[in-house]
This record gives structure tokens, sequence and C-alpha cells, in this order.
């Protein structure tokens, strides 16, 4: 076998070699580019991570205490569709906008409430002060700390309150 | 020799049974928020730590450790301060007090750094500093005041109403009319002025009376000390560049 052969193999391989890495590394990329709501779906119900997929409009009021000082949805609200939904979803359902395994000792007093269609057992109390969610399914309530994304989440709600208050 | 292995024994006994009277008391006050759904569990790890650390604080200071703990439905203010009402303290002791649950303010605080404590249960907060003076008002030699509670802004209308000022002070003045009335037993006799002075009379009211009334009510309301001889030594030292009060206390221990 001459050495020129023995050459033209080698190459061979180091390019394959080359190409695959490169392939491998933009699948990763690809991969860590992917929302995942792995720890979501572990800590909320799996049926409250598919509500929030599913939703076409939610509606958003402010939260308001009732006669029993239980924080509910005041009777004035808004219905949020399109590009705001997208922009909503993109944010709740990413693991990277949640601190997990930290939660502040904070006193849950929500601003904004969105409640999902055709389903009144589920619904979301955000508490700007704090940056903590509460996703509420029927009895069940988990809060979750958005810490990560507390500055473009909190634009995005105090935005749709301000558009709440502004309509007749 | 017998007899003077027996007298050894005897003072030896004594010395000790002195040393325990004498001993000092760490009296640990720790409130847990254990019930709330979000930080509870947390809660539970904060009291089992602390509960260690005050015991471990006992050993090495020979302190005598006096533990009272509120967890799960036992977080209420009214039982918290029962239990501060009914603490014994003497001038030696330490008070520790811990807190571990929500905390929040509201503008309204002002500049004070100290948080208010939420009592989930109650849908309650108290004012942290509030609790520091009526521990400070029972005189330990060290009083340790510690929260792990958040302290941020909250807006007035949402935030949960305080335990009334009122209600803390009608307590303090309840308590102090009765040191001063239920707890003495014996004779005081007070007079404004000493043998062959005048007393003087005002437009509003005798010196000696308006300067015992206004001591008095310093007392009751926790500003100084609610005591007899205290009192009076205020409303003298007040009135002294005109008139003397005399006074006898022939009081029973």
């Amino acid at each position: 076998m001459s050495n020129k052969f023995k050459n033209h193999n080698f190459n061979k391989f180091v390019y394959s070699t080359l190409l695959l890495l490169t392939l491998i590394s933009c699948l990763f990329a690809f991969i860590g580019e992917r929302q995942s709501t792995r720890k979501l779906t572990e800590r909320i119900d799996r049926h409250l991570v598919e509500q929030i997929m599913n939703q076409q409009q939610i509606t958003v009021g402010r939260a308001i205490k009732n006669e029993d000082n239980v924080f509910v949805m005041a009777t004035k609200r808004h219905i949020v569709t399109g590009d705001k939904i997208k922009t909503l979803k993109k944010i709740l359902l990413n693991d990277k906008n949640y601190t997990f395994d930290l939660t502040k000792k904070c006193l849950f007093a929500p601003e904004a409430v969105f409640q999902f269609q055709n389903d009144e057992q589920s619904s979301l109390m955000i508490n700007l002060f704090c940056n903590q969610i509460k996703f509420i399914d029927g009895d069940k309530s988990i809060i979750l700390d958005y810490d990560p994304v507390a500055e473009e989440f909190n634009a995005f709600c105090r935005d749709i309150l301000e558009h709440l208050d502004k309509e007749e | 020799m017998k007899p003077f292995f027996l007298t050894l024994l005897y003072f030896a006994g004594l010395a000790l049974s002195t040393h325990n009277l004498n001993a000092a008391s760490l009296h640990a006050i720790i409130v847990a928020d254990t019930l709330d759904k979000n930080i509870g569990h947390s809660v539970a790890f904060d009291l089992e730590n602390i509960q260690a650390e005050v015991r471990n604080i006992a050993f090495y200071t020979e302190l005598e450790l006096k533990e009272t703990v509120f967890k799960d439905d036992q977080v209420l203010p009214s039982q918290l301060f029962q239990a501060i009402d009914q603490l014994e303290i003497n001038e030696d002791d330490v008070i520790f007090f811990y807190f571990s649950g929500h905390g929040f303010r509201t503008e309204k605080k002002g500049e004070t750094p100290w948080p208010n404590l939420y009592f989930c249960s109650v849908d309650q907060g108290i004012e942290f500093d509030w609790i520091g003076k009526k521990l400070e008002n029972t005189h330990p030699r060290l009083l340790l005041m510690m929260a792990d509670a958040c302290n941020n802004f909250i807006p007035k209308p949402i935030a949960p109403p305080l335990m009334r000022k009122s209600i803390i002070r009608e307590r303090l003045i309840k308590d102090n009319y009765a040191k001063l009335f239920l707890e003495c037993k014996g004779v005081l006799m007070i007079t404004s002025s000493l043998a062959g002075e005048f007393s003087f009379a005002t437009k509003s009211g005798g010196l000696f009376t308006r300067a015992f009334l206004q001591h008095f009510h310093s007392a009751l309301e926790g500003h100084a000390e609610a005591d007899w001889f205290s009192i009076l030594e205020h409303t003298s030292d007040q009135i002294g560049r005109r008139q003397h009060p005399d006074f006898r206390m022939y009081f029973e221990d």
C-alpha cells in the first residue's frame, strides 16, 4: 500500500470525524435552545402545563381581596390573544425562567390573575412585588419564583394591566 | 473525722444548691410558621436547626434553657404575647427571639429597618420592633432578636392588617396597672412636701399632682419602670426646685 493511499484514507477519516462532531454539537445546541418544561411539569400538574400550551386566549384581571379576604379576579377583565399569548407561553413554559430550588419568604399578594379559557378551575396569580407566580389547579396550588425573567414578565404584566385600566 | 466529712458534704451541697438558685436562664422564644404551603418545609428546617443551636448555647454557657416554641397552628399573635407576658426574667437572663416565616413592609413604615412579621393563620402582621420593645421591658441582661423573613414593600391596600398598636398598648397598660395595684401588698403614704415646706398650686393643678400623674402615666405606657419607687423618685426630681415630696413605703415581699 502506498503512502499516498494511506494519507488519503487518513484525511477521509479526519474530515468525517470533524463533520460528525459538528453535527453532534449542532444537535446539542438545538436541544439546548429548545425550551424544556421537564422541571415545571414535575412541580405543577402536567394538566396545567398542557392547559397553558393549548390556550389560544386568556382572560386577565386585577387581583382583589373578596369579603373572605381571599384574592380573586376583579370584574373588569381583558382578553389576551395573538402575539401576547405566544409571549406568555414562551415565558411560562421554560424551566430556565424559574428558580426551582429557591423561594422568597415573601407575602403572596398578587396584582394580576390569568384565567384559562374553558377551565375556571385553573388560573395563574402573579405577584409582581416578589416575582412569584401561583399556579392554581382546582384545590391544588404552587408558588414558583420567576426571577430569571422578572424584568420581561413584569413589564409584560404591567403592560396588560395598564391596558386593562384604560379600557372603558 | 466523720463529722468533718459530713460538714464538707453539707457545704458542698449548699454551694451547689446556691449555684443552681443563681443560675441564669436562656429564654428561647422560637416562632416558626411551618404551616405555610410555600415555605413551610424550609421553615421546618430553620426550626430544627435553631432548636439544636439553642441547646448548644445552653450547654456551653450553662444557662438554664427555657424554650417556648410556636409552630404549626400555634403560630398566633395572642399566644406569643401571652407567653411574653408570662416570662419571668432575672437580671442575668438572656432572651433569644427567633422568627422564621413571611415578612413585609409598607411605605408607611418609614425608615425603620425592621419588617412586619406575618402570622399566616390569622392573616395579621406584627411589627418586629414591637415584640422587641415588649421583651426589652422585661429587662434581661441580653436580648437577641432575629427574624428570617422578607422585608420587601407591598402596597398598603393589599397588605395584611397589623395587630393594632392600641391593642398592644392596652395590654401593656393593663399589665402595668396590675404591677402597681395587684402585685403590691402593704402601705404607701405620700405627701407632696417635706415637713416645714410649701406645696405649690399652678393654674392647671397642684405642682405635685401634675408631676405625679405625668410619671404615673409614663410608667403605665411603658416609657418608664412601672414601680412606685421610680414613679415617686421621678416626680420628686421634677419638682425638686420648689418642693420635696416625702413618701414612705411599707411593702411586703
